[in-house]
């Protein structure tokens, strides 16, 4: 079997623009949630959001980009793409073998409610149908990097940059690709607050995974991408090797449409192939990135699928949605990154806002900033309406 | 890496005598109560419908009643739950709005319920790549059959896309549809515009030959924006060359003409570069979508399976699709009846 390598990370989301001003904010511990500016809602002042702090023309500005017409979506994935491919020391001659999988849920709807009502009202539009989709992100992106070989966007609602990483570690693993940009990108939308609010899925407060009074969920956005390499073709042009994608699981629920299972069956058979990939036992996990959304069902059954999975004991664990907010398509690949970030810094993050278990199963996450000096092996779960369920797991080079 | 395609089923606005029509084609509803209860049928968005009938036959064809993973392709997914759900929010001024066309606007909506449906708990994929999405769909079912640690033996891949009037209204405003007056033939159009086009194709890929085994998927490529046509006739001769087959002993070709000229003239450059073999252009049957593809697919499988008309026109064995998306997507897909 190829092993597959990261060798490189960028990020966009509420903490910072970059991977290393999002290091420095976790470090201090400070949460990126804040109130709704870019995003016209009248939910605005309503709810707290993991919004990034850049105007449209601003994140234009920062990706050189000023003369394209680009969606929020597209602007935020060009940008953490983009910082992937430079960390991990790529230029413009090394598309060869390699691909583009990129993970979206809102694509450009944000983009085309601004029109929507002229629409309906029969008053002239911009082609706004053209990029309304999940694709229109990923062919720029591709685009800008110069890759060819194989391009393609995942959509399983909140498990899809997760399961764009999978499928990209596959591709390595069946020497399809030798390197493959993998992630996900969404922009705050009208669409998906009201969507999530029609669901009174959302927390009006900061959001408090795994805690008893926990309210919801605060919505983010942002991109996500990992450089992925097959071993031999990162070892040759002497790569940094900054992490192992040394397992993954990607199973369905098959419970409810909405909801998960009470055990959080699905996501169980996830982290036990995640597992069984990479050979390892629960207790070689030193920090597990748990979905933890802050909703009633999710932090009640993932709870549960964790109790199950290390039955002796869980390994440290927290959700970092109260530093970023849930960025839906990105998530899974934000924090994948924060996971890499983890081994990388022989940190883990701290689960925010928490207070009291959860009497059901009683996990107590990890509550402050923890220095981990040997942490081998981190754990990463997402889970998704529809179903969508995956475990990837993040080994020391 | 080659899987064999154990049943299809399709829902399409295919219509043998009648092989090109004016106008957006659709996709007649089958009784859609023979696999949904009364409460599914007024309760499932019509795409999903779709999926959840072509998928059901299929599996009854294949006389199966679970298979170890489901694998989904959707251009657009479910633009209809977009439409009702943002219609309602400017409606209620964003204020107690109904979730229901918002959790149906998912674009995993079908791979889910199929999941639900069949208790498989296996993986499960969807992806939304306007002309990649069933082939990606299907690559990955050649890749589940192909892992060395797999156990998967059944693999239910789907490329399916619905034609609603908002978005046939929405591409004629952004200039894509042809006009009636310039209808006809794709192959013959020296016109912008295409005919829009719908569609739901479910098969069983397996790694078991049996006897009732349709057809071979030998490969699947694709190839994101080639600047020449070059490009394009190039990646058909390395496919080829890497399944030991000479332009030659293809017998039939299914060719992606969407009748937009401009954007077709790759398409055309590669056709005319293969050789005088069989061909039909299947856009005219089907229209134009992103997961047009899985009904070439569908149409491939069904003319290699099919008598031979005469002794002159066997039926033939080896059969090449090639497609293109707005000069974007370009996909080959290579089947065969061994």
């Amino acid at each position: 079997m190829i092993n597959v390598y990261v060798t490189g990370i960028g990020m966009i989301s509420a903490l910072g623009p970059d991977v290393a001003t999002a290091l420095n904010t976790l470090q201090q511990s400070r949460s990126g949630l804040g109130p709704i500016h870019h995003v016209t809602t009248r939910l605005q002042g309503r709810y707290v959001a993991g919004e990034v702090s850049f105007s449209d023309n601003e994140l234009a500005m920062l990706a050189a980009l000023p003369d394209a017409e680009l969606t929020r979506t597209t602007l935020l994935g060009y940008l953490a793409a983009r910082e992937a491919w430079q960390h991990a020391g790529l230029g413009p001659a090394d598309t060869a073998r390699t691909g583009l999988i990129s993970a979206s849920t809102v694509g450009g709807t944000g983009h085309a409610e601004h029109f929507y009502q002229d629409f309906l009202e029969a008053r002239v539009t911009p082609a706004f149908i053209d990029t309304y989709d999940n694709a229109d992100s990923t062919e720029f992106i591709s685009r800008r990097l110069g890759i060819r070989d194989l391009v393609t966007t995942v959509n399983t609602a909140c498990a899809s940059s997760a399961n764009a990483i999978v499928l990209g570690a596959r591709l390595i693993q069946q020497g399809v690709l030798d390197r493959v940009v993998v992630g996900g990108t969404d922009a705050l939308a009208r669409f998906t607050l009201n969507g999530f609010n029609s669901l009174l899925l959302l927390d009006p407060e900061p959001c408090k995974p795994f805690d008893a009074n926990r309210k919801g969920i605060n919505l983010g956005e942002g991109a996500a991408y990992l450089v992925l390499e097959a071993e031999a073709t990162a070892r040759q042009r002497k790569a940094p090797l900054r992490a192992r994608l040394s397992g993954y699981g990607l199973t369905n629920d098959a419970h409810h449409q909405t909801a998960s299972s009470p055990t959080g069956y699905g996501l169980q058979l996830a982290m036990h192939q995640a597992l069984r990939r990479a050979a390892l036992p629960p207790e070689a996990i030193g920090y597990l990135n748990a979905h933890g959304t802050g909703t009633a069902n999710n932090d009640l059954t993932e709870g549960q699928a964790i109790r199950a999975v290390f039955p002796d004991q869980a390994p440290p664990f927290s959700s970092t949605k109260p530093f970023t907010g849930h960025a839906l398509g990105a998530a899974g690949g934000i924090e994948a990154v924060l996971s890499v970030l983890a081994l990388n810094q022989g940190l883990i993050w701290p689960s925010l806002n928490f207070a009291e278990p959860i009497p059901d199963h009683g996990l107590v996450p990890v509550r402050t900033l923890r220095t981990v000096p040997n942490l081998h092996h981190v754990l990463s779960t997402s889970a998704a309406m529809g179903g969508s369920c995956c475990a990837l797991l993040f080994s020391q080079p | 890496m080659r899987a064999y395609i154990n049943s299809i089923h399709s829902i399409n606005p295919y219509v043998p005598t009648e092989p090109v029509r004016v106008g957006p084609l659709t996709a007649p509803d089958p009784a859609y109560a023979d696999v949904l209860s009364a409460g599914e049928l007024r309760r499932t968005p019509r795409l999903v419908k779709m999926g959840l009938y072509a998928a059901t036959h299929c599996l009854t064809d294949a006389g199966l009643s679970q298979v170890d993973a489901i694998t989904v392709g959707s251009g657009l997914g479910s633009f209809d739950g977009f439409e009702k759900f943002e219609t309602s929010l400017l409606e209620h001024a964003e204020e107690t709005i109904p979730p229901t066309p918002f959790i149906q606007s998912l674009d995993n909506a079908v791979a889910g319920q199929l999941a639900l449906r069949l208790q498989c708990y296996g993986y499960n994929m969807t992806y939304t790549h306007r002309g990649f999405s069933f082939e990606t769909a299907l690559l990955d079912g050649l890749l589940l059959l192909n892992e060395p640690d797999s156990a998967i033996t059944n693999v239910l891949v789907g490329g399916l896309d619905e034609s609603t009037s908002t978005y046939t209204n929405l591409l004629e405003q952004a200039g894509h549809v042809k006009a009636p007056a310039q209808a006809g033939p794709v192959e013959r159009s020296t016109t912008s515009g295409v005919q829009p086009g719908e569609g739901a194709t479910f098969l069983v890929l397996s790694a078991n030959r049996q006897p009732g085994t349709l057809a071979t998927v030998r490969a699947v490529r694709t190839l994101f924006n080639p600047r020449t046509d070059w490009e394009v006739t190039q990646a058909i001769t390395d496919l080829l060359q890497q399944q030991q087959l000479s332009p030659a002993e293809l017998d039939l070709v299914l060719v992606g003409q969407s009748g937009d000229a401009a954007a077709d003239q790759k398409l055309r450059a590669a056709d005319a570069f293969l050789p005088v073999t069989p061909r039909e252009y299947f856009k005219n049957y089907c229209g134009e979508y992103h997961t047009a593809t899985a009904f070439a697919v569908w149409l491939g499988v069904r003319r290699l399976n099919e008598t031979a008309a005469s002794a002159s026109a066997p039926t033939p064995t080896t059969c090449l699709i090639i497609n293109h998306y707005r000069d974007v997507n370009y996909s080959f897909i290579l089947l065969d009846r061994d």
